[in-house]
């Protein structure tokens, strides 16, 4: 635009302005759009010539001479969803005529005055400085005074600052305190006495040692980590929402990260697989398919698939993968940065839409229903050996289906004395959408109109007529409450062509699928023709097929149904399909997994977060603040850029992504992490309390290759680890300083699958699909499993009630770290659910059948026995009951040792 | 015989003493739920939320448009915002009221015969014509309605009231929602999303079942009788007491004191959910013990229970767990009647008895679905969602009596004079309880949080 367009303009066009457009603006817009403006919205300004032309967050509001170009006209002509202005009265027809002819003579504008500029600044540089994007790097290993106490080096780091705070270590934990804690913290279950036994009959000096190591070998390691990390993926078996749709291979993900965490696939290898599994090389059919299911971690997330705005949607999905890759790897909320520069963190819109950008050049969702406007999520078929079979297979359904097809369309069309034309012969003009939604049809579908392109859209049926004689003309529809009522049918004859009209909202007259349009004159040598037509129409117009009979020989009253013959031959080829069908669901099976899209871009930065208000383009990339300078990757311009986000990510010199992951696997072992708010590393989030560890940790890490467990072992060999939670010094309340254990709280799953384990009802089953008889949504599904938590279905909208009572991570978000809540709905849970109660009489009857002890209940369900009060306690509560009894006696006491604080924290 | 449990609190001395209630989320030594001051004067103290799940007709009940009945069966311009058929322009058929429409009142307001009971009291009501949302499809529209978000994770509205001012009675949780459907975003609907999770609403009941086996769940034990639960819950506690007793961990504590908590609440609440203490007369006066209005008359009867004592907000939904909700006549608009029977007496009984009791002056009841219909037929005989214009009312809680607020245009399509968003509607609600929505927020992952995102403008206009 060029600023000699803009003048003041002259003596006539001034009071053109004074009088329509000044009091204008000043009634509708100074309110919101002008220096007095209590609070100026969108950065725009209305009250100066400036104001417009500069314009706000969207860009210029006013281009002279151009009402159709400008934004201000579409705002307030209401033309765009998005922007609607004034927000509350829609302005007189006739002041949007002013405004519409004011900007076509050039906006003549007589108001001088400027304009405050805010431009965004974010210093890069000086957001470098923060701790967690500077580089990691190796201290030297502090001094200590007692060098006696110390185990490792992880204790040189504690000690050190305990020493300096003059704060006193606790004692060791004792031998059942440390069973039970190591226990739970590696596989989730407590020891069986047996297992206690043995461990505390072990005296040499590596017993603990080598319980860790049994431990880490065991296949249940796999399913408590995997668990942790199931939180932080955000996973779940359904999409939430409004219709929460079931993903029934999302499974093959759960079972993907149990078996990661097992094998200790290193953590950059199983982060390159999140992002861009689908992408990575591969040596065998079975990695491939293992690194296709691990990059489903980009599609899981909740989303709300049946919104109808599908840029929107799109956009959205990229929104969601944004901030769950941030906090997931990074610890960096990158969400704010979606509608303006990060207010703390320095990231600027355009890293977030360069990020976007990578993620739009993706393909992450499904097609989904055109009818129901419900979009589906994504699937790719796995590798499978056996693609000849696939192949037959995959034939011989497409010919059933035709058969079917066919069959099942007007069963006597074969029969009709005349020439038939099937919609598959017709010329069409305009979009015909191909449908077979409402029955009954002739051939394999019909032809709907969308209900859009009126008058545009025709179906022209055309034949040579063996004979030059008369016809009767017999139009096929399906009919349906949805269909136009007065459909132009025009029919070219001998004599000329004549239009009649056909309601194709009531149902056809002939064979449930014909309507007479009269009987007409042909000649042989001129072609027959016959075109539906959308003109005038107001509801969908269906083009079906056009039959030429002899006249009066087919009539309304023959029945539409099908011949008994063709019923048997129908099911039975139905039938076929069905059982065909599903061996090839079962010989093809699919993972959720995302895809290159088809069209790769660079985003445009969207002004204010508004999908439709699009600003300029920025090249795709990644974080500027945690890439040192010099170390960007390039992204090729046929590559989304996920495989170069996730070389990026995994760096071994990327500031964020080892000390996240180190800091997590301590917040699991120690009960809180270095950095508290293990999900965010940024300025809102809380400073590490020992830097230093965090660093050597990770340092250790990424030189261990990054192992999993070798970083579990380091951490819970070490003296800090195997500290008694018993409170001895009131100095360091929080325990900021991991002077002693902190005292963790059982998770629902842990109390479910030890309550389970110790009735006897726990079914061991390992992995494979666990939905049963799901329908489409999530809906209140029936849970009927004792497998082990991990494999009970997960869904965002419907939940195991143990789960959601005992604080399961909400499956829609990010969580590294649980709430620990004492909700009174635990407490009625523990008292009152029937699932308690049953478990404690299966328990009991074992127990009693077992001629138990009160000491053996206590090692059964606390791992430790009696102490003496307990002792009294319980005897006097047993004693309180006649002989005949005992069995509900029991099944109380073992309830209530299921509800008592020593079984739902870990010492 | 074995005693009540109201004979049984009164022996035991288990009343409403001191309760840490503080100690209920582990973390931090303020309690979550006690009364806070609201910081704006309120007008309001309590919400009682009739969601009409489906979207009513508003153009079929309380929106009269002369127009359409002029009009009915000519063709209109519509320009679609269904995936389909977004931004494309067709053509629909107008189609008039199915109910007659009559004046009401001192006020005067139009109601049709859809709603007779309703219609006695809108000099009490304070209709909002000019409604306007986001979303198309019920899950998008029905979880902006709840938690200003059609997509993204958000807390509730309850859940966002009782985070701003705590709740009047520490025995029963301060937000609740009486038989709610599971489907269009389900739990996530009375969700606290990342708000402590003491903020959840509590569910009693749920669609689908009959309202008189509504409650909360696990709230009773069936398999014990009340001394041998008592005599079991003193066992418990002593071993706890003696568990904790060396440990000295606050959170221990806090675990021990959620079991007497729990057991206030068992004995308490199931009287407030026992209705037959009511009076034949109030009975009645909601429909109670007639067939179609049995349900959601005990349902708002519940909600005056609650409200009574001190529950902050209280959602009485009137949906089902079907894809096409209840007031979703995309055909058979002639169905209307059989929902607007269902709720007609029940509502009308609510608002009378509020009254009477005086409760109606600070407590906002607010009656409306997640959007409206269109003018224009779908098929023969129904109508499409329309999230473009639609009526919500209020009564009470400082809101206008007999008051109609804005207007959709001359057919009762799109809304154009004083335009109301969802997120203007939750602004002024939460400012007539004392709110302000701007100033209402929570730090999660980084930054502020507010029911109304970025958005929403208080209407004083709709206020007395």
């Amino acid at each position: 635009m060029s600023g000699s367009l803009l003048r003041a303009g002259d003596q006539e066009e001034i009071e053109y302005f004074e009088t329509h457009i000044r009091p204008l603006f000043v009634e509708h817009c100074y309110e919101c759009h002008s220096a007095d403006a209590k609070k100026l919205k969108a950065n725009l300004y209305l009250d100066s010539r400036a104001g417009w032309q500069t314009g706000g967050d969207s860009g210029p509001a006013i281009i002279p001479g151009k009402p159709e170009d400008s934004l201000l006209f579409h705002a307030v002509s209401h033309t765009n969803g998005d922007l609607e202005m004034p927000p509350k009265n829609r302005l007189a027809d006739s002041e949007v005529e002013y405004l519409k002819s004011w900007i076509a003579m050039g906006a003549p504008d007589p108001r001088e005055g400027k304009i405050k500029h805010s431009t965004s600044t974010i210093d890069i540089e000086k957001g470098r400085q923060f701790w967690s994007f500077q580089p990691v790097v190796a201290h030297t290993l502090p001094r200590v005074s007692d060098t006696t106490w110390l185990v490792n080096d992880i204790d040189r780091f504690i000690l050190a600052r305990l020493e300096s705070e003059q704060i006193a270590p606790a004692g060791d934990a004792s031998k059942t305190a440390l069973l039970r804690r190591i226990y739970f913290d590696l596989i989730g279950l407590p020891p069986s006495p047996g297992e206690m036994k043995t461990f505390l009959a072990d005296t040499s000096p590596d017993a603990f040692a080598k319980v860790v190591d049994q431990l880490l070998a065991r296949p249940e390691f796999g399913e408590r980590w995997g668990r942790h990390w199931l939180d932080v993926t955000r996973f779940a078996e359904s999409s939430g929402g409004g219709r929460s749709l079931v993903f029934p291979d999302a499974w093959r993900f759960r079972d993907y990260v149990i078996d990661s965490f097992n094998r200790d696939k290193p953590y950059h290898q199983l982060v390159r697989e999140h992002l861009a599994g689908d992408l990575l090389p591969h040596s065998s059919p079975a990695q491939r398919n293992s690194q296709l299911i691990g990059s489903g971690y980009l599609v899981l997330g909740a989303l709300n698939y049946e919104l109808q705005d599908h840029e929107l949607l799109k956009m959205e999905f990229v929104d969601e993968q944004i901030d769950t890759v941030g906090r997931t790897f990074l610890g960096m909320t990158l969400g704010c940065a979606r509608c303006h520069d990060h207010k703390f963190d320095p990231i600027p819109t355009s890293d977030y839409y360069a990020l976007a950008g990578i993620f739009q050049s993706t393909r992450s969702m499904g097609k989904g229903s055109a009818a129901s406007g419900v979009t589906s999520f994504a699937t790719t078929p796995l590798e499978i050996s056996n693609r000849e079979e696939i192949e037959k297979i995959r034939n011989s359904l497409a010919s059933l289906k035709d058969q079917i097809a066919t069959l099942r369309s007007s069963p006597d069309a074969k029969q009709l004395p005349g020439i038939l034309i099937d919609s598959t012969e017709a010329k069409l003009t305009g979009i015909w959408r191909e449908s077979t939604s409402n029955k009954p049809w002739i051939g394999r579908s019909y032809l709907h109109d969308e209900n859009t392109g009126k008058g545009e859209k025709m179906a022209g049926f055309t034949t040579t007529l063996p004979e030059t004689k008369d016809y009767e003309v017999l139009v096929s529809y399906s009919p349906g409450s949805n269909r136009a009522e007065n459909v132009p049918v025009t029919i070219h004859h001998a004599k000329g062509e004549t239009t009649i009209t056909i309601d194709q909202s009531k149902p056809a007259p002939i064979r449930g699928t014909f309507s007479s349009a009269g009987t007409f004159s042909f000649s042989k040598d001129k072609p027959a023709t016959v075109i539906i037509s959308t003109e005038g129409t107001t509801a969908h117009v269906i083009a079906d097929a056009v039959a030429f009979i002899e006249p009066g020989t087919v009539t309304p009253k023959v029945s539409p149904k099908p011949g008994k013959d063709t019923a048997e031959q129908l099911k039975k080829l139905e039938n076929e399909h069905k059982s065909l069908a599903a061996k090839l669901k079962k010989l093809q099976p699919v993972t959720m997994a995302p895809d290159e899209a088809d069209t790769i871009a660079d985003g445009h930065i969207h002004i204010r977060g508004q999908v439709r208000n699009k600003g300029p383009k920025v090249p795709r990339g990644f974080i500027t603040v945690a890439t040192q300078p010099g170390a960007s990757a390039r992204i090729p311009e046929d590559h989304s850029g996920r495989l170069e986000l996730a070389k990026w990510i995994t760096d071994p010199r990327h500031p964020l992504t080892s000390r996240v992951m180190v800091n997590r696997i301590w917040k699991y072992l120690l009960g809180e992490g270095i950095v508290r708010t293990v999900d965010n590393f940024g300025e809102t989030g809380e400073l590490p309390s020992h830097p230093k560890l965090l660093d050597h940790l990770a340092i250790q890490f990424t030189e261990d290759n990054w192992s999993v467990k070798s970083l579990i072992r380091k951490i819970v060999l070490s003296r800090t680890y195997q500290l008694s939670s018993q409170i001895t010094d009131n100095n360091d309340p929080e325990n900021r300083l991991f002077g002693r254990a902190n005292r963790k709280r059982l998770e629902a799953e842990a109390i479910r699958d030890t309550v389970l384990r110790i009735s006897g009802q726990f079914d061991p089953t390992r992995g494979g699909p666990t939905i049963r008889k799901a329908g489409q949504y999530d809906l209140n599904y029936k849970f009927d499993s004792n497998r082990r938590s991990i494999y009970v279905p997960w869904f965002r909208n419907s939940m195991l009630p143990i789960f959601e009572v005992f604080d399961a991570p909400n499956p829609n978000l990010v969580m590294g770290r649980r709430s620990t809540t004492n909700l009174p709905t635990q407490a009625l849970f523990l008292m009152n659910s029937p699932f308690i109660r049953e478990q404690s009489q299966l328990t009991a009857k074992r127990l009693l059948a077992g001629k138990a002890t009160i000491t053996d209940i206590y090692q059964l369900i606390l791992s430790r026995p009696p102490s003496e009060s307990e002792l009294t306690t319980t005897q006097t509560f047993l004693a309180s009951f006649p002989p005949d009894e005992q069995s509900e006696a029991w099944t109380q006491l073992t309830q209530t040792l299921f509800a008592t604080v020593d079984f739902r924290f870990i010492d | 015989m074995l005693p009540n449990r109201r004979q049984f609190l009164k022996s035991s001395g288990c009343g409403f003493g001191s309760l840490a209630l503080s100690s209920l989320l582990g973390q931090g030594a303020t309690n979550p739920l006690s009364p806070k001051s609201p910081g704006l004067p309120a007008r309001a103290k309590r919400v009682i939320f009739l969601f009409m799940a489906g979207g009513p007709s508003h153009v079929d009940s309380f929106d009269y448009k002369p127009e359409l009945i002029k009009r009915d069966g000519q063709t209109i311009d519509f320009v679609g915002v269904r995936k389909n058929t977004f931004g494309k322009k067709s053509q629909r058929k107008l189609l008039k009221p199915l109910w007659d429409f009559k004046q009401h009142g001192q006020s005067g307001r139009w109601v049709s015969s859809l709603f007779p009971h309703i219609a006695k009291h809108v000099d009490d009501l304070c209709f909002i014509h000019s409604m306007h949302t986001e979303g198309v499809a019920h899950g998008p529209s029905t979880l902006f309605l709840h938690t200003g978000a059609t997509n993204l994770v958000r807390p509730s509205m309850g859940s966002w009231v009782t985070y701003g001012l705590g709740t009047e009675n520490e025995n029963l949780p301060g937000f609740v929602t009486i038989m709610p459907s599971a489907s269009k975003g389900g739990p996530r609907n009375y969700s606290n999303a990342f708000l402590p999770a003491i903020h959840q609403g509590t569910c009693i009941g749920r669609a689908g079942l009959p309202a008189s086996q509504a409650t909360i769940r696990n709230l009773n034990n069936s398999h014990l009788a009340l001394n041998s639960q008592s005599k079991q819950f003193n066992f418990l506690q002593q071993l706890n007491r003696q568990q904790a007793q060396i440990k000295n961990d606050q959170n221990l504590n806090a675990a021990i004191d959620s079991f007497d908590l729990a057991f206030r609440m068992q004995m308490n609440a199931p009287d407030i959910l026992d209705l037959s203490e009511e009076s034949e007369a109030t009975k009645s006066m909601y429909g109670i013990g007639e067939k179609s209005t049995d349900d959601y008359g005990r349902q708002c009867l519940m909600a005056r229970r609650l409200a009574e004592r001190g529950v902050r907000f209280i959602q009485v939904n009137y949906s089902d767990e079907s894809v096409n909700p209840r007031w979703d006549q995309h055909s058979n608009m002639p169905k209307h009647k059989v929902h607007a029977h269902a709720t007609d007496q029940p509502v009308a009984g609510l608002l009378q008895d509020l009254k009477q009791r005086g409760l109606l002056e600070d407590t906002l009841v607010w009656w409306g679905g997640e959007f409206g219909r269109t003018p224009f037929s779908q098929g023969k005989d129904g109508r499409d969602h329309n999230p473009r214009g639609f009526t919500t009312w209020l009564a009470g809680g400082g809101t206008k009596p007999g008051y109609a607020h804005g207007s959709t245009d001359e057919v009762g399509d799109t809304a154009v004079t004083d335009r109301l968003h969802m997120h203007d509607l939750h602004a002024t609600m939460l400012h007539l309880l004392g709110l302000d929505h701007e100033r209402l927020t929570y730090n999660y992952a980084g930054r502020d949080f507010r029911l109304t995102d970025v958005a929403g403008n208080v209407e004083h206009g709709i206020i007395a």
